[in-house]
């Protein structure tokens, strides 16, 4: 294969990918490493790069497909990471805006789908970095006298992140806006329900169907038809005209999935008015 | 330990922090103290974080110093108040994205806020999220003459700009006054 051959092959709407072009771009990689030329190299990481995000994404909509639900918000929370690393070292060359190899387009899918699913409460952790490395030159880091190598920047073909080798965990809290979304948490006996994500993979027959979500605010059920005087549902024991009436805890978010493209299964002839985070 | 910001959230407080009494702290090293003293944007730990841990700066630390170097005006003159040694970052591995304490002089607050402003929407864009849907936290020391003001500002990182930039005109009222005369 050419670099033209990558290119074009990655710019397709593959829905599963070669394991040889990944080997070809490797080749490509570490001969401009040897080369030591390092616009080169870099370029080739990139690319490599952009093969680990569609294929991350491909493999991520294959689990929703079925429905291992986790383990694909695990590998969409990957992906979004995984983007996180190419965009400061690509966005100048090839713009995500003009959605070369499809990567605006996955980029915006992950938002998407992170709101289909019911996850609410994660964990995170918290410690004490006391001492780190830099990947590419491995000295320990210093603010004072830095080594000159900017995490998350390209040198000849290699990404600098940091080796932590000195750490302390000190705590594990409970969020509902974690860094690390797969932390999700398993609340004993209950069981999530993944409700409207199995509706919309229902109807979905490839990962590039073009689809989107509108968001709007509505009046949660048990919030409907009460008068002023009954006993707030919040289980304040307080008068609703007292309690929630005026405060936004009575509306939920309600999600109108969009099909760009006429589904293979006809249209939704109901709709799920309303469904709950557990089974 | 905070983790998560709902609404935004503004305070001013008089501070009794000044540059000369953190040239006084054990954690300032002392072959670094001429140097130090030079920063009018200075990074301050936080020695408050728990018993026996020492003093810590937020995980963001490494990157936003980087940043600051790279991007400020050749009138800041920044520093960090800890040895290569003691440096080290408390994680907390929230979406709340925490920036390091520092303290400046009034003159370069203007100069402090677009920086800090720019590294949050840089760090939005990082995460995938718009600005309204990323939450930052920022406490700053303004120093003029020998009074200060703590700022310390929890919310969306949107807000940021314009929030602190409505806070300069009325931080120290004395020194407006004698701006008319």
């Amino acid at each position: 294969m050419t670099k033209n051959d990558i290119e074009l092959y990655l710019n397709s709407t593959n829905t599963v990918l070669e394991k040889s072009v990944l080997e070809e771009i490797e080749r490509f990689r570490k001969q401009a490493i040897n080369d030591r030329n390092e616009c080169k190299a870099n370029y080739f990481w990139c690319i490599r790069q952009i093969y680990i995000i569609q294929s991350s994404f491909l493999n991520m909509f294959n689990l929703l497909k079925n429905k291992k639900f986790e383990k694909a918000w695990n590998l969409l929370e990957r992906t979004c990471i995984e983007i996180s690393f190419l965009e400061k070292n690509f966005e100048n060359k090839y713009s995500l805006m003009n959605d070369s190899f499809h990567l605006a387009f996955i980029k915006k899918m992950i938002k998407e789908y992170e709101k289909l699913f019911p996850y609410q409460f994660f964990t995170s952790r918290e410690g004490i970095i006391k001492k780190e490395e830099c990947s590419i030159c491995g000295q320990v880091v210093s603010i004072r006298k830095p080594c000159g190598h900017k995490i998350g920047k390209l040198y000849m073909g290699e990404l600098c992140t940091h080796k932590v080798i000195d750490y302390e965990l000190i705590g594990i809290s409970i969020v509902t806006d974690p860094f690390d979304k797969y932390t999700v948490l398993h609340p004993e006996g209950l069981e999530y329900n993944y409700q409207i994500i199995e509706l919309l993979m229902s109807y979905l027959t490839s990962p590039y169907d073009k689809w989107y979500i509108d968001e709007s605010k509505v009046i949660k059920p048990e919030y409907r038809n009460i008068g002023r005087n009954t006993i707030c549902p919040c289980g304040s024991l307080k008068k609703y005209k007292n309690c929630c009436l005026n405060s936004e805890k009575k509306y939920t978010t309600h999600y109108r999935i969009n099909l760009l493209f006429t589904p293979q299964n006809g249209v939704l002839d109901k709709e799920i008015i309303f469904t709950s985070t557990w089974k | 330990m905070q983790h998560e910001v709902e609404n935004l959230e503004l305070k001013i407080i008089d501070s009794d922090v000044t540059f000369e009494s953190i040239y006084s702290k054990s954690f300032i090293p002392r072959e670094y103290l001429d140097e130090i003293k030079q920063a009018n944007f200075l990074l301050i730990p936080n020695e408050n974080i728990r018993e026996n841990v020492g003093p810590t700066f937020p995980e963001t630390t490494l990157e936003f110093l980087d940043y600051i170097r790279e991007n400020k005006t050749d009138n800041v003159n920044l520093d960090i108040a800890i040895s290569d040694e003691n440096f080290q970052r408390l994680e907390l591995h929230s979406a709340v994205v925490v920036i390091a304490t520092f303290i400046v002089t009034s003159v370069i607050l203007p100069i402090a806020i677009n920086l800090v402003s720019s590294y949050l929407y840089d760090q939005a864009k990082k995460h995938n999220r718009s600005n309204d849907d990323l939450c930052a936290e920022v406490n700053i020391i303004v120093q003029d003459g020998s009074t200060s003001k703590n700022i310390n500002y929890k919310g969306p990182v949107s807000g940021i700009k314009e929030t602190l930039d409505s806070v300069i005109p009325n931080l120290f009222p004395g020194d407006s006054e004698n701006d008319k005369e």
